[in-house]
């Protein structure tokens, strides 16, 4: 089976566990695709036992050291190679052990290919891409919901390709549920927004400092090198433009990213 | 605690934005900031890879008006805090 995120192949092979039982073919639907031609970016071999991918301080010490990662959970456990591109995966064959394993293991992934997955909800608007980050509880989903194209409610993913940052879909959704509103076609990003409810509807611009320091905590996992993210981030911070935005739950959110 | 010596953890992730020090350890993924002089403090262990509390605190004297005493005491406060936190190792 192969999945196509931000634009890379994914190929998952399982072997001693059913594709069925563990693979929630609705929830990606829209990018599992058939298409054998491009290379896979990335492997991931499934196995069916919840095991450890790898036991015991020394072996996990050993594994670092020779630059692998390593990830224990309670239904699914993973190796990843980053030199190679290939993961060896134990899980339970449950759909939501799948989506734990996804969460885990694409931020890996993106972070070898200059990209983060923010906690945001990712909207088109205009003609740009924007993303609305922040915690739960944030409105995210609230805001959300006032657009027509959505990448997530949740979740987005973003990414540096020739130079430019890139929002792209998401599997990962919240309250709002991928449906009609979902929009498919990555965009060029605008702007990034930290949410806040307030009377006022204001949208304030942050100094780098500021920005850095939201963003580091929005982005999910920092994995097995947050050095790397640090630099991601830094850099990210640079390149793009950074608000607080106040709203009122009535805001017309649209006039406010012009 | 005086003579001992202090360097920076290899498994912190740190960065400098804007003038102050922001640190991330990876043990339990918090992130960290620094105010000012804790970034100063931070940026001598940066550059001299390893330091006693006497050390920096002679640093500090050198950089604010303050006394050698309060200074020590003031670092100490800085070490510990780090050290428990994962960010400094003890040598």
């Amino acid at each position: 089976m192969k999945i196509f995120f931000c634009g890379f192949v994914i190929d998952f092979v399982f072997t001693g566990i059913s594709e069925n039982l563990a693979v929630p073919r609705r929830w990606l639907r829209g990018f599992i695709r058939k298409d054998k031609k491009k290379p896979a970016d990335f492997c991931v071999f499934v196995f069916g036992k919840p095991k450890n991918a790898v036991s015991g301080d020394d072996s996990k010490k050993t594994a670092a050291d020779s630059g692998l990662v390593v990830s224990s959970e309670a239904d699914f456990s993973f190796i990843f190679s980053p030199k190679n591109g290939v993961a060896v995966s134990f899980l339970k064959p449950e759909k939501t052990a799948f989506i734990g394993l996804l969460r885990k293991l694409l931020p890996e992934f993106l972070l070898r290919k200059g990209g983060f997955i923010l906690h945001s909800a990712g909207v088109k608007c205009h003609s740009g891409g924007y993303l609305l980050s922040g915690r739960s509880g944030s409105g995210k989903t609230t805001l959300a919901k006032k657009f027509d194209r959505v990448y997530s409610d949740d979740l987005t993913p973003v990414i540096k390709k020739k130079g430019k940052y890139f929002i792209y879909p998401s599997f990962f959704w919240g309250e709002l549920r991928r449906g009609k509103k979902f929009f498919p076609f990555p965009s060029p990003l605008t702007a990034v927004c930290f949410l806040k409810k307030d009377r006022r509807n204001l949208a304030v611009p942050l100094r780098p400092k500021k920005a850095f320091m939201k963003l580091v905590r929005n982005v999910l996992y920092f994995g097995s090198e947050p050095d790397r993210v640090l630099s991601l981030c830094d850099e990210f911070v640079r390149e793009n433009r950074f608000y607080m935005l106040k709203f009122r739950k009535d805001c017309d959110i649209s006039s406010m990213l012009v | 605690m005086k003579n001992n010596k202090y360097s920076i953890s290899a498994s912190a992730a740190f960065r400098l934005i804007d003038g102050e020090y922001f640190i991330v350890t990876p043990g339990d993924s918090m992130l960290h900031c620094l105010n000012e002089t804790a970034t100063f403090l931070f940026g001598l262990l940066e550059k001299a890879g390893l330091m006693t509390a006497v050390e920096l605190a002679s640093g500090i004297c050198g950089e604010y008006e303050t006394d050698e005493k309060e200074a020590l005491g003031d670092v100490e406060g800085f070490l510990s805090a780090l050290v428990e936190k994962g960010i400094l190792e003890e040598k």
